[in-house]
């Protein structure tokens, strides 16, 4: 087993003293070299709980250990390790790409050159054109570069592939998907299911500041899939569909009958989709 | 330390490229107009008035200005993450406010000096204006972390010259008498007045002098420790 890289017990945070409980006694652990998905709707306290284990948020309640450690323990020595990839484009709008990464860059100790990463996300050729003029996909491209600048081992990402479009996204889950495979640990907070789907090893549902399901992606797909196949098939001059239950089909005549005799057009088990296992479990869409 | 020295040296150069050190060096050009206006004999009066301005609502100002812009675009927030230490982070803003107040000063004391002739004490200025500065940067730094907007800066800087920087200019142009001077004493502004005005009567008792710098020294660190550092990072975690 991989050593745990994050253990989170019984944390709770409230951002007033008499205000609700935001996080509401979630548990949870990270292993080391694992993508981790928080998943939840606008207001579940995903955010808030990626906020407290980046240090921007104090006064929580509950025990947060990194690398078996207390959290609050650690100080300016933790941003040495860690990166962190923001909802929206946090850049100077007068400064160049160059400028901004440059700028944040030689705060850290540990430093990778920033023209490969920039190269690798397409912005190479605008590396000295103000950040101001860019789309919003360039932005949030260059947040991904900001975020891997100090060569991190763990990787904070909210949101990452927002309003980039599908070859841009499948470059920042490649690079997310190598970062992992070099040993970085990510927990990445969202409610695409796509990436969740492509890049998860686990995932976590929060629901009103609990967590209320943790499994891996397929575990959660089998838990709660329907364990059911359904053919379509061509019958007098029409489709028609027939359903059958998964468990013992190779025995099951019917079924058996049907591939023999009818033309088969689809073969599909009952695969449910995390975001409907999501519904399914809080009773909420995951757009909030 | 390098990783402190950087980031000043970013921050100047952002100051630069968002034009605030250029708006503030043709605002003391202007305030050289003035003076060339009015002459040898009436730079007398208006030097330390515009020295003050400068150093108290300019600083309050420009604060304000360089904290909406990163509010603007979010970049409150990434520092936060990075390994610079938040108090290095808002001192250095801070003395961002006192660079951009000591070019002021130092456009205007020498254009008096060898312009218009007019004797000044270039180094108490430098000290005081230094002290001024940073405490109105301070105020503004305080109050840019409550409002909501530009325009409401704006109008709690306008509430705050109703309230402190107006009587302190009355008292300086004569429309307020002295008897009201030590009620005036309650307000930063009319500590900062005193010690500007010092530098060109070299009439202010010592005692008002010591009072008024322990003031501004007094609301400086204590703005500072108990309601900007324990603050500003909920303003980053809000963006």
């Amino acid at each position: 087993m991989k050593a745990k890289i994050f253990e989170v017990e019984n944390l709770t945070y409230r951002y007033k003293k008499d205000g609700p409980l935001v996080v509401n006694g979630i548990d949870f652990h990270i292993e080391e070299g694992e993508i981790f998905g928080l998943l939840g709707p606008s207001g579940a306290g995903k955010s808030t709980t990626q906020k407290i284990l980046t240090k921007l948020l104090a006064g929580y309640n509950g025990k947060v250990l990194f690398r078996g450690k207390p959290l609050d323990s650690y100080k300016s020595d933790y941003f040495e390790e860690v990166g962190v990839g923001f909802e929206l484009p946090v850049h100077f709008q007068k400064l160049t790409a160059m400028e901004n990464m440059r700028f944040f860059q030689n705060l850290y100790q540990k430093q990778v050159p920033i023209e490969p990463l920039l190269e690798r996300v397409g912005l190479l050729e605008d590396k000295d054109t103000l950040v101001g003029s860019f789309s919003k996909g360039m932005k949030m491209r260059l947040n991904f570069v900001r975020a891997m600048l100090n060569d991190p081992k763990v990787l904070f990402l909210d949101e990452v592939t927002n309003g980039l479009d599908p070859t841009n996204a499948r470059i920042l889950k490649d690079m997310i998907q190598e970062f992992k495979e070099a040993g970085g640990t990510v927990l990445l907070t969202t409610h695409l299911m796509h990436d969740v789907e492509a890049l998860c090893d686990r995932v976590a549902f929060i629901k009103d500041g609990e967590i209320v399901e943790t499994a891996t992606p397929r575990a959660l797909k089998l838990k709660y899939g329907e364990r059911r196949v359904t053919v379509e098939h061509y019958l007098n001059g029409r489709t028609a569909k027939a359903n059958f239950e998964l468990d013992g089909i190779g025995d099951n005549p019917k079924f058996l009958e049907l591939l023999k005799t009818q033309k088969i057009e689809t073969i599909h088990t009952g695969e449910t989709s995390l975001e409907e296992i999501f519904i399914q479990i809080t009773g909420r869409d995951l757009r909030g | 330390m390098a990783k402190t020295r950087w980031f000043f040296i970013q921050e100047v150069t952002r100051l630069v490229k968002y034009k605030i050190i250029q708006i503030s060096f043709l605002l003391a050009l202007m305030w050289c107009g003035i003076l060339w206006l009015v002459g040898s004999e009436g730079a007398q009066t208006f030097l330390p008035l515009f020295l003050f301005i400068d150093a108290s609502v300019m600083s309050l100002m420009m604060i304000g200005a360089i904290l909406f812009y990163e509010r603007q675009e979010n970049t409150l927030k990434p520092l936060l993450v990075t390994p610079i230490s938040v108090t290095h982070v808002i001192v250095i803003r801070l003395f961002l406010g006192v660079l951009i107040a000591l070019q002021s000063m130092l456009i205007l004391g020498l254009f008096s000096r060898f312009v218009l002739d007019v004797q000044i004490a270039l180094w108490w200025w430098v000290f005081v204006v230094s002290v001024i500065a940073f405490a109105h940067s301070v105020i503004g730094f305080s109050l840019t972390l409550k409002v909501k907007d530009f325009n409401a800066l704006l109008m709690s800087i306008v509430f705050f010259m109703f309230v402190f920087g107006f009587p302190t200019i009355f008292f300086a142009l004569g429309v307020i008498s002295d008897t009201f001077e030590p009620f005036l004493f309650l307000s930063p502004t009319h500590g900062a007045f005193i010690l500007i005005e010092h530098g060109m009567t070299q009439a202010v008792s010592l005692w008002q002098l010591l009072l008024a710098l322990a003031y501004l020294v007094v609301v400086s660190v204590g703005l500072l420790k108990y309601w900007i550092i324990p603050n500003y990072a909920l303003l980053g975690v809000k963006e």
